[in-house]
């Protein structure tokens, strides 16, 4: 009796922890997919700042035949770049999405691949002047995220330029 | 005095946890560097290299990038080029290099990036049939994963650089 009562005790702790690390598991996988969308939602032609939160300080970053190891110096020059492309084309706005995004998840690390789609709106002017409306940039990038102190973040990220 | 017994035990479980942890955590670190080691040794010999690897490995490649997720095939396919390469020039030397690995560690998990040169030198008939020294520079991105105690490369992504 004693022990067909240990033995249910020993059975509900197991069925316990299974439930608790699907648990953990589904709410990992939904913070990252939140972290992407806000990742891909931030993709745009203004300041990057809201984007860095994103990542940890020591990101690395590989993109057009060049690696960044200094994150913040990195974010500097993608804000810069923005901020020529605006003052350039006045009302100019990036949409970017993304496609068919795969995560694996790794304990507290995720890596995730998707095809990164950049929509560049131009504005009435140049458009009246010849140029296309819209402009669109394809990207496959990969992406390294881990969990810092309870908090996802971007650790590594590399992209490359597809069509 | 028990207390200060028991005290003394915490202290050197403590101790012994953290000498234990840093141990297992240099062991990791070397082991994700052999396996990125061989990695780049075995790239003259793609059937030891798909064995690096886990069978879901993800690859991404090429200008313009493509995914490949079935790692099977995407390996049949490399197999395949290896095959005609060494039948066109069997003397001819084809060999990685790895300059500049910066390896970070993430629980059971290792991100490299570093730059990969592909080189290829005929042999001197392959050079009479017009083949010339030739060498791939590229960037790459390899995360390796612990799976089932096991080091296994789960993702690469290379860009020419």
């Amino acid at each position: 009796m004693i022990k067909s009562k240990k033995m249910n005790i020993l059975y509900l702790m197991a069925l316990f922890s299974l439930f608790t690390a699907s648990v953990v598991n589904a709410d990992d996988l939904s913070d990252v997919k939140e972290l992407i969308n806000k990742y891909v939602n931030s993709q745009t032609l203004e300041n990057m700042n809201t984007q860095a939160k994103l990542m940890a300080s020591d990101r690395t970053y590989i993109a057009n035949g060049t690696r960044y190891s200094n994150n913040e110096i990195s974010m500097a020059i993608q804000t810069a770049n923005n901020a020529v492309t605006r003052k350039a084309s006045p009302g100019i706005e990036r949409i970017s999405t993304a496609e068919d995004v795969h995560i694996r998840l790794n304990g507290g690390t995720a890596i995730v691949s998707f095809y990164l789609i950049m929509n560049d709106i131009n504005n009435a002017a140049n458009v009246k002047a010849g140029q296309a409306v819209m402009t669109t940039i394809y990207a496959t990038v990969s992406m390294a995220l881990f969990k810092i102190d309870g908090d996802w973040k971007i650790v590594h990220t590399h992209f490359s330029p597809t069509k | 005095m028990t207390k200060l017994k028991n005290l003394g035990v915490y202290h050197l479980i403590a101790v012994i946890g953290l000498f234990a942890t840093a141990a297992v955590q240099a062991d990791d670190m070397d082991d994700a560097t052999a396996l990125l080691n061989a990695y780049i040794e075995t790239e003259s010999d793609l059937n030891a290299q798909s064995k690096l690897m886990s069978e879901d490995r993800i690859f991404i490649v090429g200008s313009p990038a493509m995914r490949i997720t079935d790692n099977a095939t995407n390996m049949m396919g490399q197999a395949h080029g290896e095959k005609r390469r060494k039948a066109r020039d069997p003397e001819s030397l084809y060999f990685a290099t790895i300059e500049d690995p910066i390896v970070r560690m993430y629980g059971d998990v290792a991100v490299a990036s570093f730059r990969r040169n592909l080189n290829f030198r005929p042999s001197a008939d392959g050079m009479r049939n017009g083949m010339s020294n030739n060498t791939g520079r590229q960037l790459v991105t390899v995360v390796m994963a612990k799976v089932d105690g096991d080091w296994k490369i789960v993702h690469t992504h290379i860009s020419s650089a």
